[in-house]
């Protein structure tokens, strides 16, 4: 018999070249809008790039350095570490009171489940600007705290360093937790009831139950949640600079802001693409000890 | 056959997206708050279409997205034909060779025509023209007259000896703080006070408006960044530092309301517009929006020209007027052609029409001579008197321009903003404010 071309593939190999075939297009997207954005990134943080001077020489690691002694770097730093750990912190206590509600059964409860996902719903835009008018100093967060007499004159929540972090979280927190609460009640609905009618006929208490059935089940969910929680907050932009711009006096700025704030308002992709850089850097090493503590775990 | 049908099929594509490009242009332009802006440029797009069977395609952007869409536009090599615009992008990125010199037009037109002082700001070096201008963005301090009635001072402008006109409680930056002590009351009684006299961004979020008032103050009280002549940085000198004080002042002495810090560029406006304070710089956004709404109301607000000095005098109002900027794209001579039908004396003079006076102003002296404009408002008349004020952020001028570049970029990247917050938020002397600002544009012209 004739060989028409190479040997004779098996259903297997030809199973996996078709696969691979498919897969071809979603793979080139990817190259193009990850990939190459990324290396580039990667390529433009050891050049002097300035957006008005056509010029870009090769400076090494002078992007890097210039970024780190910014004096606003460490303050940077600072707030996205609170930014994510009390951001996700938050997230995750709300998400999981409002599940633990929404996982009862009571009247309206599908009209709830819709009000508390609202926040996720509302573009970041509507929802500064509506928080911008609440924090204001004749706004209703104000005339509330100044009703209840826990203040007498008006907090500028917005401009004053002392609290304009704490705001900014608040509206983080407010817009993330449905994610949580969503995850969470997935997650409780699949608990088995058994173990609680089991727990409940040696005896245990609604914490227990909570501390010894609910926590334990929820463990994947929560740590997904954490792990993409932090991840999105690191990433965050929007929320901090439609509310401070990182003002007042950079008390506000994450990473991304400040990387913005380079690129867009400075007009140095150099030292924007260095930032952008670090910022992976950090994830990355957070993300390798996160998954090596979960195996452990395991 | 197949070749011969396949190759016509491709000389047909080819020749339609090249008559494409040549018949359409795409204008970029701010998202103006006041519609009738957008349906006077729509008006003209039409015409120039009607007339040129070149379609102009609108692109309107709110003003704070604009210079960020604009630099990463150039970076991706995407950018409009034409841009209109006041805060000089012409000058800011010619040195990338995007942009198109536009001397020929300036003389086709008519250089006699243009106001020398707006054509040489955009120059650089002197000679080669980046932009070309187009109307004046007009501007005004804002007051309420009624509460200056109240107060007992006189709410009507009176005619200086040359020729311009004033609101005498607003003569100087110490009359403003002078008058807004006066309005600021408690009206209520109830121990806190719900009408300010005076209202100022202190921060970065003031897109535009709080540099555009601390460079006004600085630039009166005699400070600026560069010297004319060396093109040193002069900007950590006692007239700054004076500016920053009086800035200082005015801010702790409560004639405005704490939350000034965090106000965004809107706020002024709002807070104006539900009486809560009375005294602001803006454009002419305010009194067509409050007109909109309450005509009577409307009729109380008086415009007054930038305060001047106490006691040199000196007035500045920093500001730009609309410049058209070409970039070298396949459609630059269509983009010229539109701004050459957009500078024509009828053109304007309709566009005025549609528009009303305010917003913009005459810029060309042969539209300021026609008997339409004779017919215009007090408030108006303030608005364009007030024009004669505009210094750019390069005032007094530069020897080179790399440095216009660098003032921009410095009154773009929030530096006298920063300053702001230092000395309301931080509570920084004024001393320590100015210094910083020397810092951060030393920093920047070593960057370059």
């Amino acid at each position: 018999m004739e060989n028409h071309g190479g040997p004779r593939l098996t259903m297997m190999q030809k199973e996996t070249r078709l696969g691979a075939l498919l897969l071809m297009p979603a793979i080139i997207v990817m190259l193009i809008v990850i990939a190459y954005p990324f290396i580039y990134s990667i390529i433009i943080s050891f050049l002097r790039w300035h957006a008005v001077y056509p010029d870009h020489p090769w400076v090494g690691f002078t992007n890097y350095i210039k970024v780190i002694t910014d004096s606003r770097f460490p303050i940077t730093l600072r707030n996205t570490a609170i930014y994510a750990l009390v951001g996700t912190a938050g997230k995750m206590i709300i998400g999981m009171i409002l599940a633990l509600i929404l996982n009862k059964q009571f009247w309206g409860r599908g009209v709830v489940r819709g009000l508390f996902i609202l926040p996720w719903i509302i573009p970041m835009v509507s929802a500064a600007t509506t928080w911008r008018w609440m924090f204001a100093e004749d706004g209703v967060v104000n005339f509330l705290l100044q009703r209840l007499n826990i203040i007498s004159q008006p907090i500028i929540f917005l401009g004053d360093k002392q609290w304009a972090l704490a705001a900014v979280l608040v509206v983080g927190i407010w817009k993330g937790y449905p994610l949580f609460m969503t995850m969470i009640l997935a997650g409780l609905q699949n608990i088995p009831g058994e173990l609680y009618e089991a727990a409940e006929v040696d005896g245990a208490n609604g914490l227990q139950k909570f501390f010894y059935i609910t926590i334990p089940s929820l463990r994947y969910v929560l740590i997904t949640a954490i792990i993409l929680s932090v991840i999105w907050t690191f990433n965050a932009f929007n929320v901090v600079w439609l509310m401070t711009k990182g003002g007042p006096s950079n008390s506000t700025h994450i990473l991304n802001t400040l990387a913005y704030e380079y690129g867009f308002v400075g007009m140095r992709y150099d030292y924007a693409a260095a930032l952008a850089v670090m910022t992976l850097a950090i994830l990355a090493v957070f993300l390798y000890f996160f998954a090596k503590l979960q195996k452990v775990e395991e | 056959m197949r070749k011969i049908f396949v190759c016509l099929l491709v000389f047909a594509v080819v020749l339609s997206s090249v008559a494409l490009a040549a018949s359409s242009i795409e204008v970029w332009q701010i998202h103006s708050p006041i519609p009738e802006i957008m349906n006077a440029f729509d008006w003209a797009a039409q015409e120039f279409e009607a007339e040129t069977g070149i379609k102009v395609n609108m692109v309107r952007i709110p003003t704070e997205d604009l210079h960020t869409k604009l630099v990463v536009s150039i970076s991706a090599g995407q950018y409009p034909d034409l841009l209109i615009w006041n805060i000089r992008p012409g000058l800011e990125f010619q040195g990338l060779g995007v942009v198109e010199e536009v001397s020929s037009v300036i003389d086709e037109v008519g250089r006699d025509n243009f106001p020398t002082a707006t054509l040489t700001m955009f120059q650089a070096p002197l000679g080669k023209q980046w932009e070309i201008p187009l109307f004046a963005r007009l501007a005004g301090y804002h007051y309420w007259k009624d509460w200056l009635l109240d107060a007992g001072l006189d709410p009507n402008p009176t005619v200086l000896d040359d020729g311009s006109m004033v609101v005498n409680a607003y003569n100087t930056w110490d009359d403003v703080l002078e008058t807004s002590k006066k309005l600021t009351k408690d009206l209520s009684g109830d121990g806190t006070i719900d009408q300010y006299g005076a209202g100022f961004q202190y921060n970065r979020k003031g897109f535009g408006d709080s540099a555009a008032y601390a460079f006004s103050v600085i630039t009166t009280f005699g400070g600026h960044l560069f010297d004319s002549q060396t093109g040193e940085v002069v900007i950590n000198s006692p007239q700054t530092v004076a500016a920053y004080q009086f800035m200082k002042d005015i801010y702790k002495s409560g004639v405005m309301p704490p939350g000034v810090v965090a106000w965004d560029g809107y706020d002024n406006n709002k807070y104006f517009m539900d009486r809560t304070v009375g005294f602001i710089v803006n454009s002419n956004s305010v009194i067509s929006n409050v007109r909109e709404n309450d005509p009577e109301l409307a009729d109380k607000i008086g415009v007054t020209i930038a305060p001047a000095h106490p006691e040199t005098g000196l007035r500045t109002y920093s500001g730009s007027p609309d410049t058209m900027t070409i970039f070298k794209t396949d459609n630059t001579d269509s983009a010229k052609e539109f701004a050459k039908f957009l500078l024509k004396a009828n053109t304007q003079v309709e566009m005025f029409k549609i528009m009303g006076v305010g917003y913009y102003g005459p810029l060309l002296l042969n539209v300021m001579a026609d008997p339409f404009f004779s017919e215009i408002g007090e408030q108006e008349r303030m608005f364009v008197e007030n024009n004669k004020y505009f210094v750019g952020p390069e005032y007094p001028g530069v020897p080179s321009p790399e440095l216009i570049t660098v003032a921009l970029a410095v009154y773009n990247g929030f530096v006298y903003d920063d300053a702001l917050t230092r000395i309301s938020v931080d509570d920084w002397s004024p001393e320590d404010a100015v210094k910083e600002i020397e810092k951060r544009v030393l920093e920047m012209l070593e960057e370059r």
